[in-house]
């Protein structure tokens, strides 16, 4: 069977194909045989397109089999560089950082911040090394050793900390990596553009939650957030502050915000048996799943009383750090940190977090006011170019004899100059042709010349009257032409000379295009200037 | 040469590239040894797949339909961030070399106006544009980081003016006023009207790179006439 190195050897055979005519190119690679590929080795030899073999001469035809080597016979496609990286919320982003820790989690947002453009996620997506350090998308790519892709941006400003904002503790997790490289980038979600404005859930009307200090919004709010890991999924905003207990001072009424799963795709489905020194109980664990998405069963009560099975779905998993929430108005609600977990000691494992489902969000209103941007101008807007709706412009045709007529006709002036064109034509051109003083005039003074540069640029669209064609003035060629016409022509043509002579000369005097003929014809009703 | 002929001839505020795509006259530009020329929008002139050399048209308001006329061919144009004065801006302008007889009717009534001042937040600007005319605005950032679909992504552009309608007035620009020029008060061109942004405000770029990176003096009619459309639209909306 041929391999890469039998197909690289096999000069003579490639030699043969390359003189079958339509050959572009010869490719070693696998046989693909109705879209799957087999793995053989063979030449794919591509030709600019596929024809049946009825259609083909002898010498096209391109065997299965050359020298012992199968081929494979596909079209040839034009190669064209791709784009460097298009940012957009929901998009995986990565931190590296040479021989540390990486991080990755999702690009929430496009924010402007003084004329910078940056990413905003999470502080704990970015914190990684010293500051400025590069951020990817997806992630940093090598090659043999070497690094193959550019970043997308660079670690800046991050806060992961309680602020205080008219009055209220914000718990906030937030970060900028300021855009590098021109990447191109526009806050386009699944279902639309997120709207410029951000919405503030601490000002908007409370009612008590079920939990000591929570509260909850007085209508509900169903909101939507886009993870790199899981997607989209929606929630109900059920929480938007809790008083909170820490290890030091007094309980604090914590503002954040947490949801409830409504719809997702992404499951959660393992299994765990609890340790014997696990402080919980098994009746505890379970009880907290209780109400959540994710449910907790015991598989094996009687075989295997320590084992729980979690099976649900989830509203966000790890990795979707950094992501908006956005309400159905596309408002910017919330930044997603996390999800809600419950934590026990597993055999085998050590300690575990199984999620319940749940996702947690800092208020987005409290993550701009930390980071100093602008909540009416911080998130970067698209703009539209203000051109108008297509129009049907005319064609580009040559203006026809019929049209310069017509144009002609417009006035009494042009008309009557029109009737003497037609009276005297055939003789002109007679002359021209047949009488040598006329054709000598005719070429001494590039008469020819003069029709070919008034028909070039009239098959470009233009009316223009050529003034000069390789020296010779255009004005010098009428005059001359008028005089030997006078000399030369029948009677009938020295009467239509004479009294044309004072237009004409006026007309290639002071006219660049038809246009002005024209003009001139309708002002002057005599014809005479 | 008569005034009608001049009429017909002079350069008008709204135009169409040979693909139809409609716009707006910014103004004359003059450049050595180039004479005159109309300054309008990149994404005017050369969109929808317009190259250079393609006819330009004029678009008249026709009794039944417009009233197309050719002014000139596609020259050149700049579409994407220069560096101007030390500093990145987006630019998005194009040149329309004009026919001869535009070019002569032109010619008799350009005249260079002052250098251009860059334009201050707060400051009131016009433009005349082909669908909204004459409408007048208020500077609200003059560094207003934007962004602008190029060769179909979206990229920033920096250093954009934008621009906001004034209370109660309508919108301060439309799809077809692409190329208008942003004027100040005393007439004199500050910027070139590209778009607008997703929230409405109207976005133009300054028209100092603008002309900086076309090569190309800005110009204004001497006296009222055909080409008075191009004058300062103080005249125009008072």
């Amino acid at each position: 069977m041929a391999d890469l190195q039998s197909l690289l050897d096999a000069t003579a055979a490639r030699e043969r194909i390359w003189a079958i005519p339509g050959v572009r190119r010869i490719g070693f690679g696998l046989k693909e045989t109705a879209g799957e590929v087999q793995p053989r080795w063979v030449f794919r030899v591509y030709v600019e397109a596929k024809r049946p073999a009825a259609e083909l001469q002898a010498e096209e035809l391109i065997p299965a089999e050359v020298e012992g080597f199968e081929t494979d016979v596909l079209v040839d496609h034009e190669s064209r560089p791709q784009c460097g990286p298009r940012l957009y919320p929901g998009l995986e982003i990565s931190v590296y950082v040479p021989n540390s820790a990486t991080g990755s989690g999702t690009l929430g947002c496009l924010v402007q911040k003084g004329g910078k453009f940056s990413m905003l996620t999470c502080q704990h997506v970015i914190a990684f090394g010293m500051g400025s350090e590069n951020v990817y998308q997806p992630s940093r790519s090598e090659c043999c050793g070497f690094e193959c892709s550019d970043p997308v941006g660079k670690t800046g400003e991050m806060h992961r900390e309680v602020v205080t904002r008219e009055g209220k503790s914000f718990f906030v997790d937030c970060g900028l990596a300021p855009l590098v490289n021109k990447v191109s980038f526009e806050n386009e979600l699944h279902q639309g553009v997120l709207d410029a404005h951000i919405r503030d859930l601490s000002t908007e009307p409370l009612v008590p939650g079920t939990a000591a200090g929570a509260q909850g919004l007085a209508t509900a709010l169903t909101i939507t957030k886009e993870g790199a890991k899981t997607g989209l999924t929606t929630g109900t905003v059920v929480e938007v502050c809790a008083e909170e207990r820490f290890q030091s001072g007094p309980p604090l009424i914590l503002w954040r915000l947490i949801s409830k799963l409504v719809e997702s795709s992404a499951s959660l489905s393992i299994t765990y048996d609890v340790a014997a020194d696990e402080p919980l109980s098994i009746a505890e664990i379970m009880q907290r799943f209780q109400g959540e998405a994710v449910s907790a069963t015991q598989p094996d009560p009687g075989g295997h009383p320590r084992r729980i099975h979690f099976e649900g779905k989830v509203f966000s998993v790890p990795g979707d750090s950094g992501s908006i929430w956005y309400d159905a108005a596309k408002h910017a609600v919330g930044l997603h940190n996390g999800g809600r977990v419950v934590q026990f000691k597993a055999d085998g494992h050590g300690q575990v977090e199984v999620l319940t489902g749940r996702g947690e969000a800092c208020h987005i209103a409290a993550v701009f006011s930390v980071l100093g941007l602008d909540p009416n101008t911080g998130i970067v807007v698209g703009a539209k170019t203000s051109a108008g709706p297509i129009v049907h412009v005319p064609a580009t045709v040559p203006p026809t004899p019929l049209a310069i007529e017509r144009e002609l006709t417009r006035s009494e002036a042009g008309r009557a100059l029109l009737v003497d064109v037609r009276r005297s034509q055939v003789e002109v051109r007679r002359l021209i042709e047949q009488r040598r003083r006329v054709t000598l005039v005719w070429h001494r003074h590039k008469g020819p010349a003069f029709v070919a540069a008034a028909t070039n640029l009239g098959r470009e669209g233009y009316t223009e009257i050529p003034q000069e064609v390789a020296g010779a003035r255009a004005a010098d060629l009428v005059r001359a032409m008028l005089d030997v016409l006078a000399r030369e022509g029948s009677p009938e043509l020295r009467e239509i000379v004479e009294g044309r002579r004072e237009l004409l000369t006026w007309l290639v005097e002071n006219c660049g295009d038809l246009e002005e003929v024209v003009a001139h014809l309708e002002q002057e009703p005599s014809g005479v200037a | 040469m008569s005034p009608e002929l001049a009429a017909r001839n002079a350069p008008v505020a709204r135009i169409a590239n040979a693909r139809g795509v409609p716009g707006t006259v910014g103004g004359l530009v003059t450049a050595p040894g180039d004479g005159a020329m109309l300054l309008t929008s990149h994404h005017v002139l050369f969109g929808a797949g317009a190259e250079a050399g393609e006819p330009v048209w004029s678009v008249g308001e026709g009794e039944d339909e417009p009233d197309f006329r050719r002014v000139g061919v596609a020259l050149r144009g700049r579409l994407g961030t220069v560096i101007y004065m030390g500093a990145e801006h987006h630019v998005d302008c194009a040149l329309v070399a004009l026919d001869r007889a535009s070019r002569r009717a032109s010619r008799q009534r350009a005249l260079r106006l002052a250098s251009p001042r860059p334009p201050r937040p707060g400051d009131r600007v016009f433009k005349l544009g082909g669908a909204t005319g004459a409408t007048e605005g208020v500077v609200v950032d003059v560094e207003y980081p934007a962004v602008a679909e190029l060769h179909g992504r979206t990229h920033a552009a920096p250093r954009q003016i934008l621009v906001g309608a004034l209370d109660g007035a309508g919108p301060f620009s439309a799809p077809g006023d692409s190329g208008a020029a942003l004027r100040d008060v005393d007439g004199a061109a500050v910027g070139l009207l590209w778009g607008a942004t997703d929230r409405g405000e109207s976005l133009a770029c300054h028209i100092g790179p603008v002309l900086d990176c076309l090569g190309v003096l800005l110009t204004r009619p001497r006296r009222a006439g055909p080409l008075a459309r191009f004058r300062a639209p103080t005249e125009v909306v008072a």
